[in-house]
């Protein structure tokens, strides 16, 4: 798993796990400053500071507690995040929702390709009719910006069941790959 | 974005809805595929992206989405098709047999047994076969 769209994708599965309404996403590259940025922030359920201590760290022992593991995904990302010198974060708030990010600095040898993030975030998209995502990708010269919310507003009620439509899923790609 | 194109998009894909909502004969089937940590490093994302194109390209009534693991780490990538009560588990997955798959277990109604997994839950409900 050399992707960063792949680590992506593993980072807003904990969001609908977590069951989030909204998922927000952003992904900088900017050469100007040396720095790439990727963040998944959700709505989610949130966690406590220990399930996050353990989530960060699976191998983390109390003397009375055998090893616990309960997932490797945030700690895979952030060795990824530290292997380019880079800077992990997580926060969280119970009820409230998580977010994390990872940056690094744009011109690192080994920092990962970034991947088919818009075609991932695409099967996200339309696998998911009852969530709502953000995506936002800047660079120094542009940024794009694609986001469900005004799209189930248009379509009313009707949203979920037409959601997997080829006609809708056809705008879907036009939106996130082709524009 | 170019949210002025969804108002024609509404209308058409009503039309279809209610048109395949007519036909009785359509029932409902659901797939779901394992997206977890391993299922990813296995390829459950094409996986995912292979489905949907061909249950488009075959036109098939499937809702089709993505859960956390399944916990069958050891025959990723998984996917659980549903169809009224019953769940069938397909294990270690390639996007050329899914066609097939579709073909099989949604058009003709017919387990394709060489793909299937017995896991505790499905139909089948025998042990897990690895
Ligand atoms: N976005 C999130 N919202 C709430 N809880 C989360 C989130 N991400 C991770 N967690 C918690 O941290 C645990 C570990 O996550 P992870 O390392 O991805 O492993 P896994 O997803 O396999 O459990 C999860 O089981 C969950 O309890
Ligand atoms: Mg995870």
């Amino acid at each position: 798993m050399y992707e960063l769209s792949l680590f992506v994708l593993d980072l807003v599965q904990n969001s609908i796990t977590a069951d989030a309404e909204i998922i927000k996403i952003w992904l900088f590259e900017f050469e100007s400053e040396n720095l790439v940025t990727i963040t998944v922030a959700d709505n989610g359920k949130g966690m406590s500071k220990e399930v996050m201590g353990k989530a960060v760290d699976p191998f983390m022992t109390s003397k009375t507690e055998r090893k616990k593991k309960i997932g490797l995904g945030l700690p895979f990302f952030k060795q990824l995040i530290e292997s380019c010198e880079g800077k992990f974060r997580i926060k969280s708030k119970l009820g409230i929702g998580t977010v994390v990010t990872g940056s690094f600095p744009y011109s690192n040898v080994d920092q990962p390709p970034v991947g088919n993030l818009e075609e991932t975030i695409l099967s996200l998209v339309i696998a998911n009719p009852g969530i709502d995502f953000r995506y936002t990708r800047r660079n120094d010269k542009k940024e794009k910006i694609f986001d469900t919310r005004p799209v189930r507003k248009m379509l009313g009620s009707d949203a979920e069941i037409m959601w997997q439509s080829s006609e809708l899923m056809e705008w879907f790609r036009n939106e996130l790959i082709e524009s | 974005m170019k949210l002025d194109e969804l108002k024609a998009i509404r209308e058409k894909a009503a039309d279809k809805i209610a048109k395949r909502n007519a036909d009785a004969s359509q029932s409902e089937w659901k797939i779901v595929v394992s997206m977890g940590t391993s299922g990813i490093l296995y390829g459950a994302r094409d996986i995912l992206k292979k489905i949907l194109e061909e249950v488009e390209s075959l036109e098939l009534n499937v809702l089709v989405t993505q859960s956390g693991s399944f916990g069958l780490d050891d025959i990723e990538p998984v996917c659980a098709i549903y169809h009224n009560d019953e769940k069938i588990v397909y294990g270690k997955l390639k996007p050329e047999m899914i066609r097939e798959l579709l073909e099989t277990q949604i058009v003709n109604g017919n387990i394709l047994t060489s793909y299937r997994v017995a896991v505790p839950g499905d139909i089948g409900n025998k042990p897990a076969s690895e």
